[in-house]
């Protein structure tokens, strides 16, 4: 109820309200961040763009939608477009050097992180909210604006390429 | 499965979160909001540079771009080199048949696909969404090229946006204290340039690039903290050196675009990136072969062998002169395959 109260008191403009509810996600809304782009700034820069969209956005949540799955699509959104701009500009030349840089920070002890981080990003993205955020596929649909049945199939072939990776990984 | 969601949660709480700057960057995304304002510019500003580019990139390499279809013999990668960039086909191609046309962009990842961004209004739009794929999808099937999705949207209006008269104090105040900071500490530098939409400082550092190295920080951090006492915190400082002078295009750039084209615009190729380093000239090929797969020492030295015949034709000696080259093909799994 109590939750409720806040986002009611935020939706008519009351500030600290609004930012007790985003103090509540943020560590889940960096964490997500850093999952896509593997980069303090970057994830950060997610982080900001995040909030003020839920800011000036947040008048439009419905009552019975719950806030924490709606901030998180945003987020999601946020972290694709960024990376699909940002694709745009690695090609040349830093190629060579970043997947060394990469490798190395994965070595320590993410081994399954490396594997996530291995996928297309909409694999990667029913990864983190079934297993990381505990969404049912349900809610995974409503969060990403798609069929359930989408959902499961982009799951199930998710998880086949990651127990595929982790075997070739454990063989080795 | 549990086992398997527990320990994905261990992982990813082991990802260490900076506080502090998490907290600016909260702030800083409130502020932003409560100056209300339509986004968009930002991807303008974004595709527009990277126009710019393309348009120096073409500017120097092809000498004669109308030479384009040119008789067969002609190596592959040659081929391309004379003609046009696809992107550049593609909006002329669309352009001569009247479509407003916004934008036309390449993306290789996550997945090859060329976009078409359209002006005008929604009925426009659903109108010539279809003839326009069809237009693309010819231009490709022309070229042979079989790796690409089109991807046709919309533009929508947005207009520039102006400073309030809150922002506009801002910028200038930040502006005039961050100059007058920086002169104080005699640092080098030729404009601080502050934009209170985006929340940043733009530093421009004038030296050499050791001296560049050695302030960098330290003036990143005197702009910081006169942000923070002028009451403005959450701001970004991004300082960079970049000189006017206009340097040579070195010889990868003129070469790699042909090559990238080339080699990603064919599915048989399998290639996802191409990069490279110059001085020495360095060629780097990433590709989604796995290195347990028969056929991909073939295809290594199918690739190696394209780029050397390209390298070692006329269009090219007479750029890179008896320049050493080395090529490097990668499969999938980051090992040499050629």
């Amino acid at each position: 109820m109590l939750l409720q109260n806040k986002i009611n008191k935020a939706k008519k403009g009351d500030n600290i309200a609004f930012q007790e509810l985003i103090e509540e996600e943020k560590a889940k809304l960096y964490r997500t961040a850093y999952l896509y782009v593997k980069d303090e700034n970057d994830a950060l820069e997610i982080v900001q763009e995040t909030v003020y969209k839920a800011y000036i956005a947040i008048k439009k949540v419905k009552e019975e939608q719950h806030f924490s799955t709606w901030l998180t699509r945003i987020l999601i959104n946020n972290a694709l477009d960024f990376l699909k701009k940002k694709s745009r500009l690695i090609p040349i030349d830093s190629l060579d050097n970043s997947s060394c840089i990469r490798e190395i920070q994965h070595e320590e002890n993410m081994d399954l992180l490396h594997a996530i981080d291995q996928l297309e990003p909409r694999y990667k993205t029913v990864i983190i909210l079934r297993y990381y955020n505990d969404y049912t596929i349900r809610q995974i649909a409503e969060t990403l604006n798609c069929p359930e049945g989408t959902v499961k199939t982009n799951l199930h072939r998710a998880l086949s390429k990651l127990k595929i990776d982790l075997r070739e990984e454990y063989i080795q | 499965m549990n086992d398997f969601s527990s320990k994905l949660k261990k992982e990813i709480h082991s990802i260490e979160i900076p506080e502090d700057k998490l907290s600016n960057a909260i702030e800083a995304g409130i502020k932003k909001g409560t100056s209300k304002r339509k986004s968009g510019y930002k991807f303008i500003y974004f595709s527009s540079a990277a126009v710019l580019l393309l348009g120096i990139l073409i500017g120097t390499a092809f000498i004669s771009p109308t030479m384009a279809e040119v008789v067969a013999k002609i190596p592959y990668l040659n081929l391309i080199f004379k003609s046009k960039s696809l992107d550049m086909i593609v909006w002329d191609k669309l352009n001569k048949q009247g479509y407003k046309l916004s934008s036309v962009g390449i993306n290789y990842s996550p997945r090859k696909t060329i976009n078409i961004s359209l002006d005008g209004s929604d009925e426009y739009y659903n109108e010539v969404k279809t003839e326009v794929q069809k237009t693309v999808k010819e231009v490709l099937k022309s070229k042979g090229y079989d790796s690409y999705s089109i991807r046709i949207t919309q533009q929508k209006d947005f207009k520039d946006y102006e400073l309030n008269v809150d922002e506009k104090k801002e910028k200038n105040l930040l502006e005039s204290e961050v100059t007058k900071i920086l002169k104080q500490s005699k640092y080098t530098f030729d404009s601080v340039f502050v934009d209170p939409t985006e929340k940043s400082i733009f530093i421009n550092i004038v030296g050499q690039n050791d001296y560049y190295k050695e302030v960098k920080n330290d003036v990143q951090k005197v702009a910081l903290e006169t942000a923070k006492t002028n009451h403005y915190p959450g701001y970004k400082i991004k300082v960079t050196r970049v000189t006017v002078e206009i340097s040579k295009p070195d010889k990868g750039s003129l070469i790699i675009p042909a090559i990238s084209e080339g080699l990603m615009s064919k599915k048989e190729y399998k290639v996802t990136g191409v990069g490279y380093k110059s001085k020495p000239l360095k060629i780097i090929i990433r590709t989604s072969i796995k290195s347990s797969d028969q056929s991909a020492k073939n295809l290594g030295e199918e690739i190696e062998s394209e780029i050397i015949e390209f390298l070692k034709s006329k269009d090219i000696s007479s750029v890179l002169g008896d320049e050493e080259y080395e090529i490097i093909i990668y499969s999938k799994d980051k090992n040499k395959i050629n």
